[in-house]
């Protein structure tokens, strides 16, 4: 018997959809996720040439590995988790960029001028700041501020403690701060 | 009072809409220059590569074909690497055993006799001694090789139960 993925389902559901059959559940699935895998890699480092191979290598593990996420943690956030460890083999092999280049679209808000503004000061001294932190200070940092995790689901997707998670954002902030000075 | 690491923790979640700043936070805002500066980060860092784009069509579809070839199970992957790396350890384990067999009787912890200092001390300037200076040289030598000679180092059959379980949590580290 096929599950069909419902009009609005949430992403177990769509996950038991796709177990059960339903390819529509994955480009469902893509669909929904694939933007913030890819703001989350580009801030992290990856080459912009990369971003569509490393979001589609994500996905195929995840899809292939399905079994393996229980619905314990954001199905989002175990995708991140996945995505950071594509990104750091590419680190390994000589393929991440070092130092970030950076457009002007790249950072701000376009809806928000203030924000625009603000973001465009900040955004280039704080992507090559970013470049400078520690991996997990840098993953923990982008994904409680740029995606907007809570620390239970950074710390689910990273195999940390929520505790762990904190204290790895502050010293991150701190850093970051330090940095734009 | 305005907490500084309260409005801080909240940051993120002001940034991303989940809350919003009371009046007397604004007011903090603008006037506390350590949380200014981190509004700004926290600010720029949820904006950050806001406008990627993505071509979600053809990840979709090149997901679509790479999900329609089979991927064989890993455990039923022999490959010849595989076996290279087994064979690799194997060897490295053996390896470790010979070692571990000739090294054994040299790491028996003995007190060893310390040279006579005069020997020690006359060996860089043996160039400017006499016959009969040299000799008294050779002769202590002769007694210190004697003393600190490998033949006289205990075997393991010699040693007691203590001592070898000395020996093992020596080599265990």
């Amino acid at each position: 018997m096929t599950v069909v993925a419902a009009d609005f389902p949430n992403d177990p559901e769509l996950v038991a959809a796709w177990r059960g059959g339903d390819e529509r559940a994955a480009d469902q699935l893509v669909r929904r996720h694939a933007p913030a895998l890819g703001r989350y890699l580009a801030a992290a480092g990856a080459a912009s040439g990369d971003l569509d191979d490393l979001i589609q290598d994500t996905f195929f593990r995840a899809f292939r590995g399905m079994e393996g996420w229980r619905g314990e943690g954001s199905f989002r956030g175990w995708l991140f988790r996945i995505a950071g460890n594509l990104l750091k083999d590419r680190f390994r092999a000589g393929k991440g960029r070092i130092f970030l280049a950076i457009e002007d679209h790249d950072l701000a808000n376009h809806t928000d001028p203030e924000a625009e503004l603000v973001a465009d000061e900040v955004g280039q001294q704080l992507v090559e700041g970013l470049t400078r932190l520690p991996r997990m200070q840098r993953e923990v940092f982008l994904l409680r501020v740029q995606q907007g995790l809570d620390y239970t689901e950074i710390a689910a997707a990273l195999g940390s403690s929520p505790g762990a998670a904190r204290v790895h954002y502050h010293h991150a902030v701190k850093r970051l701060k330090e940095w734009l000075s | 009072m305005i907490d500084c690491d309260a409005i801080q923790a909240r940051m993120p979640d002001v940034v991303h809409a989940r809350t919003t700043w009371t009046e007397a936070e604004r007011t903090h805002l603008v006037g506390c220059d350590s949380c200014a500066k981190e509004w700004r980060l926290v600010q720029s860092a949820a904006a950050l590569f806001r406008d990627t784009v993505v071509d979600i069509e053809a990840i979709a579809r090149r997901l679509r074909s790479r999900a329609a070839v089979p991927v064989p199970t890993p455990s039923l992957q022999r490959t010849p690497r595989r076996g290279a790396r087994l064979a690799l350890g194997i060897l490295a384990a053996a390896a470790s055993v010979v070692l571990l067999v000739r090294v054994l009787p040299n790491r028996v912890p003995v007190a060893r006799p310390s040279a006579p200092a005069s020997a020690v001390a006359v060996l860089p300037e043996l160039d400017g001694l006499n016959e009969s200076q040299l000799e008294k040289v050779l002769s202590e030598l002769s007694v210190v090789e004697e003393a600190v000679s490998p033949m006289r180092l205990p075997r393991l059959g010699d040693l007691s139960e203590a001592q070898l379980e000395q020996v093992l949590r020596d080599l265990e580290g």
